[in-house]
């Protein structure tokens, strides 16, 4: 991927290299054109504003050179918002020498207007109405001939996730010709050139209800009912499904995969799958249920009990345990460490904190895995055009604390990686909102490796230890909001958001997406787990590892009532906050943590200090002082809720 | 809030619309740019297609959801 910052000054493209500006709404595809022609991927998602950056790329026609830029969505060129800030001073800067508008091909009116703005620039034009698939499905025609002769530039059909018209988009890319707008306004020339070239023809009669939706119903069915067995500890199908395979085989992996993929994630996951793939009528009626109070609660419900299926408990306990134990454990550790003579050498690598052992360990066997069934799920959440209902449900949740539904989509992005949702916050039309949100991802939104360790080590106790956590923290992410209101009142930017349709995600797409976000995360995170691992092991080496517990003890020890080894985990959550984790996981697992002691360790761990990238990202957004003046205030205020937590849960006698 | 169901042809925010009433745009007070992005401009027809938790709107084949301060900007000729 060639992901270049806005260098507004300077153009890129060298002498007889030809630039075409990819412009248009949010959410209508233009990082899937850009793809197709550059053969170069950037993330493509059903939600608005997933682009907050400029992206260059290089593609090659008859020996003709062209440099490719996708810009972010943008809804005019006035610099409302910083995306649009950013789209308007690359056009006006970088003079290219086409603009691609790319469209909606369903949404004629708006993406009109929008020609109209771009026409007053006096630059070469093409459209591309993309996404004609979705077009015909609601019973639309667009006469794109005519359509063409009244603007007098090019107008290419497409449907880019499928490459269809890509070629022909290649074949015109020479194209100069400029729009001539009628002096009328502009939604005047758009209403009538949009009646002049749009048809409707019968839509299909409503499909009935099928198969797959009963069969989803009753899958869902089937998952409350084994949700509320296990709540009475009460015999559930789960139940009887593990004993089934217990009996069939004495492999506790086997077991513990086949039931969970059998008890929770196949009976509602498959049908939905197979709904949404087959009827559009049920893609519909799922939209409409998704953003209503009540269906969409239920929905929500439903969902995150389906991720937490897939990565709590398939990702940090099946797939970790096979990896961990088996791999590691059974097959790399006792022969490496028979190969290596007692000494330096085997310490370093296979060692208490060996490269090996606590560096690879971590990465690798206990994070990797659950990483990638969080960017999964995610990839499959984000393509579905779910998470714009979700953005609408929460407006009213994020309105107290100064923000509005638009937050949710960093917040979300957030649980995928903290340092990558605070360069979303862009999305934020103010700074202040921008401010709040970054604030509150710093403190408490878990990355999904950090999310998925908790889950697997809360797993391990009763619901009520995770809903101590989980509450805890959302507590303080609404107090530290509505303190953060309060301070920078009246900074919440008007709320207005596109509702996408549901669609049926592309696997293609969400594998590419899920292998790309994990080889990022293995370049980015696992050199600093190895770095934290030698970290580590110097600092036992020289003994400094134990003045560090020494010192840490009144606060750790007296304070927040945890065993002394708990300083390693924090001392390496502040290169990373999910290699904490994973250190609590590990002692949560040697029984080294009692119950009130893994809830007070893993609550101050999510809240606390943003990770080293992240609080490099928030230096970049928010300059050195801010950013500093955050990771202070996180860090003291994670130790405090601690502190509180603790008090509480014991002088209460609460038994989790 | 009153959303009763307004007399076709009436004038009204486009707030007080309830669920499933429709109205033809007459005037945007404000915030102009922003709403005829989303196809709110004299003239245009809109749709409510739900009220709470968050005020949909469909213009056309476009849906989307505003708050209501937004929505207080927006007059309709009721239909």
């Amino acid at each position: 991927m060639n992901a270049v910052g806005f260098a507004p000054a300077v153009s890129e493209s060298g002498a007889g290299i030809r630039k075409v500006v990819l412009v248009g709404h949010p959410n209508v595809g233009k990082s899937a054109v850009f793809s197709k022609l550059t053969g170069r991927f950037v993330t493509i998602s059903n939600f608005p504003g997933t682009t907050v950056e400029v992206f260059r790329g290089r593609v090659s026609v008859d020996g003709r050179e062209y440099e490719v830029v996708d810009t972010p969505g943008v809804h005019g060129l006035a610099g409302s918002s910083p995306d649009e800030q950013v789209t308007a001073g690359l056009l006006e800067i970088e003079q290219p020498d086409l603009i691609v508008q790319v469209a909606d091909a369903a949404d004629l009116r708006r993406t009109l207007m929008l020609t109209a703005r771009l026409a007053r620039l006096r630059l070469p034009l093409l459209l591309v109405l993309n996404m004609g698939d979705e077009r015909a499905e609601r019973g639309l025609r667009v006469d794109s001939r005519r359509l063409s002769r009244e603007l007098g530039v090019p107008v290419i059909e497409a449907v880019a996730v499928r490459g269809e018209g890509i070629g022909q988009l290649l074949g015109r890319l020479d194209s100069a010709a400029c729009v001539d707008p009628s002096s009328d306004p502009a939604s005047i020339w758009a209403e009538e050139l949009a009646a002049a070239v749009e048809t409707r023809h019968a839509r299909p009669a409503a499909a009935p209800i099928r198969a797959p939706v009963a069969l989803l119903l009753l899958g869902s069915l089937l998952h409350l009912h084994n949700y509320a067995a296990a709540l009475a500890a009460a015999p559930s199908w789960y139940g009887w499904l593990r004993a089934w395979l217990a009996g069939m085989t004495a492999d506790p992996l086997v077991v513990d995969g086949g039931a969970t993929l059998g008890g929770y994630v196949l009976p509602v996951l498959v049908p939905l799958l197979w709904a949404l793939r087959t009827d559009p009528g049920f893609r519909s009626a799922l939209g409409v249920w998704a953003r209503r109070a009540l269906p969409g609660s239920f929905i929500l419900a439903l969902t995150l009990s389906l991720t937490y299926q897939l990565v709590g408990v398939l990702g940090a306990q099946v797939l970790v345990e096979l990896l961990e134990e088996r791999l590691f454990g059974g097959w790399l550790f006792p022969p490496l460490a028979r190969l290596l003579p007692q000494g330096f050498v085997r310490d370093l690598l296979v060692g208490e904190f060996g490269l090996v052992t606590v560096g690879l360990g971590y990465g690798v066997a206990i994070v990797l895995p659950v990483v990638f069934c969080f960017f999964l799920a995610f990839s499959f959440l984000e393509d579905s055009g779910y998470l714009p209902r979700l953005s609408l449900l929460s407006d009213r949740l994020f309105r107290p604390l100064g923000l509005n539904g638009k937050a949710f989509l960093p917040m979300v992005l957030g649980l995928g990686c903290v340092t990558m949702a605070t360069l979303t916050t862009r999305i934020l039309p103010s700074r202040e909102e921008r401010l709040i949100a970054s604030v509150l991802l710093a403190l408490g939104v878990p990355c999904s490796a950090q999310l998925g360790v908790i889950l697997g080590i809360t797993a391990g106790l009763s619901p009520w230890a995770m809903a101590v956590v989980f509450g805890t923290v959302a507590l303080q992410l609404l107090l530290v909001g509505r303190l953060l209101a309060g301070i920078f009142g009246g900074g919440r930017s008007d709320f207005i958001l596109e509702i996408p349709p549901m669609r049926s995600p592309l696997w293609s797409n969400i594998f590419r997406k899920t292998g790309l976000r994990v080889k990022w995360f293995a370049r980015e995170a696992l050199p600093l787990f190895l770095l934290g691992a030698l970290l580590l092991f110097g600092l036992d080496r020289v003994g400094a590892l134990e003045r560090i517990t020494a010192a840490a003890a009144p606060l750790l020890v007296g304070v927040l009532q945890l065993p002394a080894e708990t300083a390693s985990a924090f001392l390496v959550g502040f290169l990373r906050r999910d290699f904490g984790a994973a250190g609590l996981f590990d002692l949560a697992r040697q029984g080294r943590l009692d119950a009130i002691q893994t809830v007070v360790s893993v609550t101050v761990m999510i809240l606390f200090v943003p990770c080293l990238a992240n609080l490099l990202v928030l230096i970049k957004e928010h300059r050195f002082l801010p950013a500093i003046g955050v990771f202070l205030s996180v860090t003291f205020y994670s130790l405090l809720v601690g502190a509180v937590l603790n008090l509480v849960l014991r002088g209460l006698g609460v038994t989790l | 809030m009153n959303r009763d169901r307004p007399q076709p042809g009436s004038r009204v925010r486009l707030s007080r619309l309830p669920e499933g009433a429709a109205g033809r745009v007459s005037r945007v007070e404000g915030r102009t740019e922003l709403l005829a992005a989303y196809c709110v401009y004299p003239g245009s027809r809109l749709q409510v297609r739900q009220t709470f938790p968050t005020l949909v709107v469909a213009a056309r084949d476009l849906e989307f959801a505003l708050e209501e301060k937004l929505a207080r900007l927006v007059w309709v000729v009721a239909e």
